[in-house]
């Protein structure tokens, strides 16, 4: 859904005016685009549109911040990816595993990987995969992977340390591989 | 925020996932302008009010006051009698809010409006006669006013609305009048959009007086007793929105309509068709669009891939029933979705066999799904062994799975074989295949 820059200042005006129908729109938008992002976040279809429900109303809120120029599209996303780090933080009851030991790799894939990319399984698989990863792994995956957050910054929003970072990506990886691997198995 | 050095495994994941797309679920919107009406309370921040109350400050100038962007209430006298509704207690007051108006009320509140309007209009006439009459008088009796401090607008309003100042010779109805209006202090409402999507909810917000009922008018027919009334717009049009309040203790009413008219736009009426088709053998689904006046579309196939075409063709790989939806856009900005299941009745794995056999008898003696000979684009082919791995890829329709093991030189032993198919089709967009075909001898 492509916008031409004049309609879109027009109606981000309009959100600053708090205009409903210019939040609708901007809503319509950017909704196919920013639900998969709070998927990836999320346990579940529900927890997900409640994640975009919040990033939207935050969205809403600090349209005044937005300067036209930047990428609006990009300044929504982080504030998505913000409320999902947020609803990650409220829900934090485990802790970050916070130890070194290597993870054994899957290495039966490791050549196939290159060569065929995990054929035949889809976007729904891989999201499902993500979703059941548990939440300090998906939202480490999430921000080094997706969002590209280096270790440092992820360290810092989640409060935890480097080591712990890294270390929670491998196993996030691991686990992600195990889990298509079966997948794909079943196909 | 620079980007990380992506594995290959995290570059895949990257890659799948930066193409997801979810369908448009204008239920999701529902819920979130319910959230925003929240948000927004004191629904003071709403761009009515901030007319409103831009124009409150102004109204204590009296000229300056026709800038409100509402028509002023008009105050009116009904004969108590004639418009009696039945009192009811506090609590019952807020089961009555939960279901519809009776015909019997709904014949009430209308009639109300159709006499007030009838007022309305002999008021109007009245005023006239009476300004030609006072013209005179006029500027002293607006110059009085500017001076006077104001406590509301609305004691403006009813003021320069044609009500006959105390000081000017009036007739003893015209004092009675003025008496009356003094219980009912204002007819002013709030509604939380101007522009919305047929099938939406408008919440309308009246500001709060004791002792008086509401009486809305929707302009649709439809009207209601609710102090904050809802309402759902079915179709598309203008609508003039009304309110009447009415003293419970004399029965005397003020009504307010809004200059601004509430705009409901029509949805684009969302269709489509479907067709099986082929091409070379190899069978796809042509989805024809049959939206009128719609913008921007965003196709869900129900497999797990999406479109933004208007007419997109998608092949399916696994027979079965898939229900596609389409989601169309207007220049509105209104979108509406339709569902439908789409019965798919052949597998298409690229046309693949499900055995060869490599013993040089001139027959099957090779493997490659059938369908790479018809696409002429490029491909690359890989055949996995359960124990060894890779053991044999191929760019070249020419160079056909022999049934050996390119690493080892070896021919292989009966059995299953795991093949991957990866090619780029004519969008340009890459597409992968993978089957099992059995060896035999």
């Amino acid at each position: 859904m492509k916008l031409e820059q004049r309609e879109l200042e027009r109606i981000v005006d309009g959100c600053k005016a708090k205009n409903r129908s210019s939040q609708q729109k901007i809503y319509e938008l950017l909704y196919s685009k920013m639900l998969p992002v709070c998927y990836r976040y999320a346990r579940s279809t529900d927890e997900a549109k409640d994640m975009l429900q919040d990033g939207f109303i935050k969205v809403f809120e600090k349209i005044e911040q937005y300067n036209v120029g930047g990428s609006f599209e990009g300044w929504v996303r982080r504030i998505i990816v913000n409320t999902a780090i947020d609803t990650y933080r409220k829900n934090k009851k485990e802790v970050f595993i916070d130890d070194e030991s290597r993870i054994k790799d899957n290495n039966d894939w490791e050549d196939m990987e290159s060569e065929s990319e995990y054929a035949g399984l889809s976007i729904n698989d891989i999201v499902e995969a993500m979703q059941s990863l548990s939440p300090a792994y998906q939202t480490v995956f999430n921000l080094y992977v997706m969002e590209g957050y280096s270790h440092q910054e992820i360290a810092d929003e989640l409060e935890i340390n480097i080591g712990t970072s890294k270390s929670n990506l491998a196993k996030a990886k691991a686990n992600m591989k195990t889990m298509l691997t079966e997948k794909l198995n079943r196909l | 925020m620079k980007n990380n050095q992506l594995d290959n495994f995290e570059s895949l994941i990257k890659s799948s996932l930066d193409k997801q797309r979810a369908v448009y679920d204008s239920s999701d919107w529902d819920k979130l302008n319910k959230r925003l009406d929240q948000v927004n309370k004191p629904f003071y921040s709403s761009p009515w009010f901030m007319a409103a109350s831009v124009a409150a400050v102004l109204g204590t100038v009296y000229l300056l006051s026709t800038f409100n962007t509402l028509t002023e209430p008009t105050p009116l006298v009904i004969t108590p009698q004639e418009y009696e509704i039945p009192e009811i207690g506090e609590k019952e007051k807020e089961d009555a809010l939960a279901i519809p108006l009776t015909e019997e009320e709904h014949n009430e509140i209308k009639e109300v409006f159709i006499n007030a309007e009838k007022e309305i209009n002999n008021k109007e006439e009245t005023n006239r006669k009476e300004e030609i009459k006072k013209s005179n008088s006029e500027t002293i009796a607006s110059d009085n006013k500017e001076v006077k401090p104001q406590n509301s607008e609305d004691t403006t309003i009813s003021e320069e609305n044609g009500f006959i100042p105390l000081d000017d010779a009036a007739s003893k109805e015209d004092n009675l009048i003025i008496e009356e209006v003094v219980t009912l202090e204002k007819a002013a409402f709030h509604m939380n959009t101007f522009e919305c999507c047929e099938g939406a909810t408008i919440d309308f917000v009246a500001e709060k007086q004791n002792n008086i009922d509401y009486l809305w008018s929707f302009d649709d027919g439809n009207y209601s007793k609710k102090e904050n009334p809802s309402h759902l717009f079915t179709s598309p049009g203008s609508y003039n929105i009304s309110l009447i309040v009415r003293s419970k203790i004399d029965n005397s009413i003020m009504t307010r309509s809004n200059d601004q008219l509430l705009i409901v736009h029509a949805k684009p009426n969302v269709q489509f068709e479907w067709e099986m088709n082929e091409e070379n053998g190899i069978p796809y689904t042509s989805l024809i669009n049959l939206t009128e006046k719609g913008t921007s579309w965003s196709w869900n196939f129900g497999d797990g891939s999406i479109s933004i075409d208007k007419d997109p063709n998608h092949t399916y790989r696994k027979k079965g029933q898939y229900l596609v939806s389409l989601t169309a856009l207007n220049s509105e900005g209104c979108s509406s979705t339709i569902n439908q299941d789409i019965l798919i009745d052949t597998d298409y794995n690229l046309l693949a066999p499900n055995s060869f056999t490599p013993n040089g008898d001139g027959i099957n003696d090779y493997f490659l799904p059938a369908a790479l000979n018809r696409l002429n684009g490029s491909f690359t082919m890989t055949v996995y062994s359960q124990t060894e791995g890779l053991i044999y890829d191929t760019k070249n329709i020419d160079q056909p799975w022999d049934g050996t093991n390119q690493k080892a030189g070896t021919k292989c032993t009966e059995g299953s074989y795991v093949w991957v198919v990866k090619l780029t089709n004519e969008k340009g967009q890459t597409e992968q295949y993978k089957g099992a075909v059995l060896l035999l001898k």
